[in-house]
């Protein structure tokens, strides 16, 4: 028993190292981000400042998790949460936390913020409160299996507009927005750039045609890679990562020509941070072109990282012309202009209520979607002009939805609409089926 | 930590009033420091998150509750959820009755084997399941690939089309808990006194008669007490239809509303609307249980016949057995056959096998750490959940305290209490006090894990004691022992077997925990096993075939602790999920 | 209903046989005891008759029928199980109906004959009762009742009243013997209880280690017993061990160390020869004490005794010979002298009561 007890009381008082620098970091990236930086990042340390540094790495899952447990922390002490620094999780997690007044200021050295320029394609790369500030940057494409699409005899899409072809139904796999930042900012783009009524269409037959929303962000590619569906929507490097693995015969991945989207991948200083000065090294450091060639080299290159290729993109232009040529992907963002502008403000505003109305009209209806979508599309040779209308009708206007949006933290409020949605989704989409059946 | 008092010398009598007066102090300590535990780290937590089912920010309010039943989303949810758990007891009741008769009936060559596979279906893996899964049942997945080579099929299909997916969910859940029901059902069929069943023969009834008639209503109360937890199980399991990715119930709902970037209260009252659903039924059942539990009079002499049937039975047993466990583990065969995949794209099987991952696993010094702290956790909380549930099965079966049935229900809360509504729980609860996960989260894990598991320990307890005459404690309460002295060196040791099955049971399904492990273990240094699955599963390129790999190391890992136990104790372990 | 077995082996697994090559025939209308120690094989046998378990070898006939492969619902039997295997769930009309329905009665019939045995049994208030709520006697009648509705042609008892205290038990050997009379069923009853068997038997099979050892009424066993297991088995007996040293008529001279006795054999087959060792059965109270100047002539001797026990309405004396060899005696009626412990006491036996008996060992039985 004095044994056991012993032993407990080991494993309960972990030997914390003494007098060094501390770093608490909060993030949703996955490991290889953790082993390529942080290592790297305490050796800088050492050489810069003269002193260890010890970095606390916490994983609680995806942001939502993370911004939850945050949340939960302020509300105990609304002065620190003992955290550090957030890192990761798309712009969309970054207004979030900024709207809850959760982050503070950071001024980047001059020559530093000059490396980075303000917008790429039509994405902010930092807010201009200068509380966060894009770390890396990623695309959102479609990611597909070349084998099972010859298989289907259906054509390699290229467009989102292609995707909302009927001839890809139930071929497609998505993320659940509500689950996801970068699919949230996806439906964002589309939505700002078409316009309410053109947007939420090709939305909404791109719903008709997915086989199945899942919960992460991850999912899609396990499923085209598994064979259940032909096409993912899908995050650039991921997908890079799995076509490297199973093989470019077998998988494709495309940006879509002219409407690519781009999201950046933010970090920010928390509010009452308890380690501010080294917490403000970090960010400098990792927006530094040291860190950031960490992104684009591949595994093994000098100056890149040791033990994965990230493959992802950087938002140091420096970057770019540092490693012209040794980089594993070509592809230089900012010398493209064909990408979808965001206004992230107005996604700061909306984002909650998108992600419910989106939950409504086509994910958590998507049954009926799909048998509304099934039967216009084969009711006669071609779809009737009217019945994709009425398919694409939303129960408010662009300017009711705004207006909502800052009423939205009323949770009665919230979910009465959210019922009034979903009848108002199943019964148009049950209409529309039985209407084009027979 | 609870301590039970060693010594009570009945030598002198001064020594020994004194002695009972400490070792009766030692025990309201013990009982004090027990309900403490679970106020702390069951009440309060859940309190503190279901709070938000009646909070609006401002006042008390039930309109989340209105807003929930309103809701058509919600209500067919709840059907659908309710379907699952009757489909799953029906099936599972189909598929249990005469594989738990030919346990009874039959003494074949390598029944403890047999039994012992039949169990391992107990142990499901975490998070890598999904993925082979997936590559056997998707649309050009192995299953659909063979049988249109075969020729069998000339389109593939659609297996996880929407509308099978409750159907999916039902058979997973099936081949997941028939376990639960055969081990009680079998136990059950084996403690009917033979000759109450020769008597029916001798009057005259036919094989089928007699199980109609006397063996079936004889056994029928262990079976109920299966079912309630198979029940339960397959209503608020979260794993299952995540898998298959069947949102339309109740357990996918909570877990979206509560867990989504913007968390919707309404997921909260549906919180709570289950677990008063879990305790009703499973008050409902005990009342049913109480009234037709038979107490078994003298028990003849005679030993059950079993038969020794001939070799085409014998055969027919073997096929039935490895076609059950077969389909049982198709996941787990197919998270095998990815660990081992060098390419797999399209093709029915691997087209080419490697070791290489299960090399990775061991040069990640992830999986080392994982594989170590699971052990740990798993077994202090192990050992957390042996006191507290012989302590909360010894209170509630012999009725010490007032409201003792009270005390039952809400240690069966965790059973209904998604993972993660728990582990959030701590994490507001314990936020900035000695216990911050963020600091520490070993302590809390350990406990996280301890209290989601007491719920078997707890069955399993009370089962034994049950059938334990109080006539036995009595006797040793005549020669002046303590109820505490007699309860280590009576009650223990008369109900062994049990606490071993359910320790058994409480220390499988905390190594493979999931929720709380991700939410409470946040840096690398303190993570289980699972953790370690999940980390790896989500590196990009091959992070699932070292997930798998890993995942196989803690399957296997638990799938001989399960065998091994079952050959050990034999019909004993179906004691375990009687309430 | 007569019963018959033919050789019945009962082996179980590969070492243990439980019956060895058994005959016997119980005659129609008998009540029948099987009467062992327990492990000798009684039950065993009751349960090949019941068709519960089959024999590894051998016949079983009713009423001349063979029955040994027939099942038990075909054998047309009750049988009251010694833990009486009553139905929980059922009441105790429905214990009684279970039978009675299988056989497909009508319901009027069926009513009837449960009415019928509640009577007999007295049971007729309890009939809505479940057994849990009834008395171990209760219980016990329930069962008879239950075996005795459906009018088996034989009734199996198992140690049927081995649960209850001494008080019931005497009412209910009262009560089973007046079933018997009243409805002159055959009764096969298995007890390991020797008082039981004497008091109710009309004729009882001794068992032993598997081997059927002498079969016979009551009278019989208890003055003819055929071996010293018997003789020990069935009422109190002194054994003592001699060799023969002559034949007189139909007596038989034994040397022992009571001295030269004449005594008898239970029968002409067991007759010994001259220079055999035999077993002197003497049971205690056969002895008689002679006064001190009484001669009888042959079949005295004198010895010390040790202790004496007064019970009430006999005397238990204890003696030791000169080469200490202890018996006991019972004494009725103490006329005489006074005595005390360590008196030299001459004692006379009638050669009638002298049974001669082969040694133990000439079973080939383990003693």
């Amino acid at each position: 028993m004095k044994k056991i007890l012993l032993i407990m009381l080991q494993i309960l008082v972990s030997v914390e190292g003494f007098a060094n620098e501390k770093l608490v970091i909060i993030s949703p990236h996955r490991k290889s981000i953790q082993e390529e930086f942080i290592p790297k990042f305490e050796k800088y340390y050492l050489k810069n400042f003269n002193k260890k540094i010890n970095v606390d790495w916490l994983d609680q899952g995806g942001s939502a998790d993370d911004i939850r447990f945050l949340k939960a922390k302020y509300t105990k002490d609304p002065a620190t949460s003992g955290i550090d620094v957030f890192w990761g999780g798309g712009s969309s997690t970054f207004m979030e936390l900024l709207t809850a007044g959760l982050l503070v200021k950071t001024e980047l050295p001059p020559e530093l913020l000059q490396q980075i320029p303000k917008l790429v394609g039509g994405i902010p790369q930092y807010d201009e409160s200068q509380t966060w500030y894009g770390t890396a940057l990623s695309s959102f494409g479609i990611f597909y299996s070349k084998k099972m699409l010859r298989y289907l005899k259906l054509p390699e899409p290229s467009t989102w507009r292609d995707l909302g072809e009927f001839r890809y139904f139930n071929n497609i796999l998505q993320t659940d927005p509500r689950r996801s930042g970068t699919a949230t900012t996806l439906n964002n783009i589309i939505l700002q750039s078409d316009g309410w009524e053109k947007g939420w269409e090709k939305l909404i037959r791109m719903g008709g045609n997915t086989n199945h929303f899942s919960h992460s962000s991850s999912d899609p590619i396990k499923g085209v890679v598994s064979s259940n569906a032909p096409i993912g929507l899908a995050i650039d490097f991921y997908a890079l990562a799995k076509i490297a693995s199973v093989g470019a015969q077998n998988l494709g991945f495309v940006l879509p020509k002219g409407e690519t989207i781009l999201d950046s991948d933010p970090i920010a200083l928390l509010k009452g941070a308890p380690h501010a000065t080294s917490a403000k090294r970090f960010i400098e450091w990792v927006l530094s072109t040291e860190a950031q060639q960490l992104l684009v080299l591949p595994k093994g290159a000098k100056g890149g990282p040791t033990k994965t290729t990230l493959g992802r993109m950087s938002v140091n232009s420096k970057v770019y012309s540092l490693t012209e040529g040794r980089r594993i992907s070509a592809f230089n963002p900012f010398l493209e202009q064909k990408f979808l502008a965001l206004d992230i403000h107005k996604v700061a505003i909306t984002n909650r209520i998108l992600g419910d109305l989106l939950g409504a009209m086509i994910i958590d209806t998507h049954k009926e979607l799909k048998a509304a979508w099934k039967a216009i599309n084969q009711s006669v040779e071609r779809p009737q002009p009217e019945s994709l209308k009425a398919l694409a009708a939303m129960p408010l206007s662009e300017k009711e939805f705004t207006l909502l949006a800052a009423q939205w933290h009323d949770e009665v409020l919230r979910n009465k609409t959210i019922n009034a949605w979903v009848d108002f989704a199943r019964k148009k989409y049950k209409a529309l089926a039985k209407n084009n059946s027979g | 930590m609870i301590k039970i008092p060693l010594k009570n010398g009945p030598n002198s009598e001064r020594k020994k009033t004194s002695g009972l007066m400490m070792s009766r102090i030692i025990g309201y300590i013990t009982m004090a420091l027990m309900m403490a535990l679970l106020l702390f780290f069951l009440v309060i937590p859940i309190g503190n998150i279901i709070v938000k089912a009646f909070y609006n920010g401002e006042a008390f309010t039930l309109q989340y509750f209105q807003l929930l039943f309103a809701s058509s989303l919600q209500t067919e949810s709840l059907i659908n959820s309710l379907w699952i758990g009757c489909s799953t007891v029906i099936f599972a009741t189909l598929l249990t009755v005469p594989l738990a008769l030919i346990n009874v009936c039959y003494e074949y060559p390598g029944k403890g084997l047999m039994s012992g596979l039949l169990l391992v279906p107990l142990v499901m893996p975490p998070f890598v399941g999904a993925i082979g899964f997936q590559r056997f049942f998707a649309k050009l997945g192995t299953v659909n690939l063979l049988l249109l080579d075969w020729g069998v099929i000339t389109k593939p299909i659609d297996w996880l089309a929407e509308a099978n997916m409750l159907w999916v969910v039902v058979i997973l859940e099936v081949l997941h808990l028939y376990p639960i029901l055969y081990l009680n059902i079998s136990a059950a069929l084996a403690n009917v006194d033979p000759s109450m069943e020769e008597m029916a023969e001798i009057s005259g009834a036919g094989r089928f008669r007699i199980f109609k008639d006397i063996a079936w209503p004889l056994a029928r109360p262990g079976y109920f007490a299966g079912v309630i937890i198979v029940f339960i199980w397959a209503f608020t399991d979260l794993g299952t239809p995540l898998l298959v990715g069947f949102n339309e119930t109740i357990p996918v709902r909570i877990f979206n509303m509560v867990t989504d970037i913007n968390e919707n209260p309404v997921g909260f009252a549906l919180v709570f609307v289950v677990i008063v659903l879990t305790i009703l039924l499973f008050l409902i059942s005990k009342k049913m249980l109480g009234k037709h539990n038979y107490q078994m009079m003298a028990k003849g002499h005679v030993t059950k016949r079993s038969g020794q049937p001939h070799l085409g039975i014998v055969l027919g047993i073997y096929a039935l057995i490895g076609g059950v466990v077969f389909f049982a583990l198709i996941p787990h065969i197919s998270v095998f056959l990815t660990s081992i995949s060098g390419d797999w794209f399209m093709t029915p099987l691997p087209t080419s096998l490697t070791s290489e991952h299960y090399v990775a696993v061991f040069n990640q010094e992830l999986s080392l750490i994982g594989i170590k702290n699971s052990f740990i956790f798993a077994g202090f909380s192990t050992f957390i959940d042996f006191l507290l549930g012989v302590l909360i099965a010894y209170v509630v079966t012999r009725k010490l305290i007032p409201l003792a049935g009270w005390l039952d229900s809400l240690v069966m809360i965790p059973l209904a209490l998604p993972g993660i509504v728990l582990a959030f729980g701590y994490v507001v609860t314990y936020s900035n006090t000695f216990l911050d996960p963020m600091n520490n989260p070993v302590p809390l894990l350990i406990i996280a894990y301890a209290i989601r598991r007491l719920p078997y320990m707890v069955r399993a307890a009370s089962a034994g004691l049950e059938q334990l005459s109080v006539s036995l404690e009595e006797a040793s309460e005549t020669f002046g022992a303590s109820r505490i002295y007699t309860l280590r060196k009576i009650t223990i040791p008369l109900v062994t077997a049990n606490l071993i099955a359910g320790s058994l049971l409480c220390f499988s399904y905390a190594m493979l925990d999931v929720s709380d492990s991700l939410i409470l273990a946040m840096k690398d240094r303190f993570y289980p096993i699972t953790k370690a699955i999940y980390a790896l599963f989500l590196e990009h390129g091959t992070g699932e075939f070292t997930a798998s790999a890993l995942g196989m190391i803690a399957m296997g890992i638990l799938s001989l602790s399960i065998i091994g136990s079952s050959l050990l104790l034999g019909k004993k372990m179906g004691e375990i999920f009687r309430s | 209903m007569q019963v018959t077995c033919e050789k019945i082996v009962k082996i179980y697994g590969a070492q243990t046989t439980a019956v060895h090559s058994l005959d016997l025939e119980i005659a129609s209308g008998s009540m029948h005891f099987l009467l062992g120690p327990s492990g000798c094989g009684k039950t065993t046998i009751l349960r090949m008759l019941a068709g519960l378990e089959k024999p590894s070898s051998g016949k079983i006939f009713f009423d001349g029928q063979e029955v040994t492969e027939k099942s038990s619902a075909e054998r047309h039997i009750g049988m009251v199980f010694q833990n009486y295997a009553l139905w929980p769930h059922m009441t105790v009309w429905e214990n009684i109906a279970y039978g009675l329905k299988l056989r497909k009665l009508s319901k009027e019939q069926i009513n009837k004959s449960i009415e019928d045995v509640l009577d007999m049994t007295q049971l007729t208030r309890y009939a809505k009762r479940f057994p849990g709520q009834l008395s171990g006697g209760q219980q016990q009648r329930v069962a008879l009742a239950r075996s005795l509705a459906i009018r088996p042609g034989v009734l199996l008892l198992d140690e049927p009243l081995s649960n209850l205290d001494a008080k019931l038990r005497h009412e209910m050997r009262e009560n089973i013997t007046k079933i018997y009379m009243s409805t002159g069923i055959t009764m096969i009853y298995v007890t390991h209880d020797q008082k039981e068997a004497l008091s109710m038997a009309s004729s009882i099979s001794v068992m032993h280690g598997g081997h059927l050892i002498q079969t016979g009424t009551p009278r019989d066993l208890y003055n003819h017993p055929q071996n010293p297991f018997i003789a020990g088995f069935i009422g109190d007996t002194n054994l003592v061990g001699g060799t023969v040293t002559a034949h007189e008529k139909t007596l038989v001279v034994v040397k022992s160390s009571l001295g030269s006795l004449f005594g008898r054999t239970p029968g002409e087959a067991l007759a010994p020869s001259t220079g055999d060792e035999v077993v002197l059965s003497i049971r205690p109270e056969a002895f008689v004490l002679l006064g001190k100047d009484e001669q009888r002539g042959q079949n005295t001797f004198s010895a010390q005794v040790t202790r004496i026990t007064y019970l009430g309405d006999m005397e238990q004396i204890e003696f030791i010979t000169g080469d200490q060899t202890k018996f006991r005696i019972n004494l009725f009626h103490r006329q005489q002298q006074e005595i005390k412990i360590g008196d030299l006491c001459h004692l006379y036996l009638d050669p009638r009561d002298v049974v001669i008996l082969p040694p133990q060992n000439s079973l080939g039985l383990e003693t």
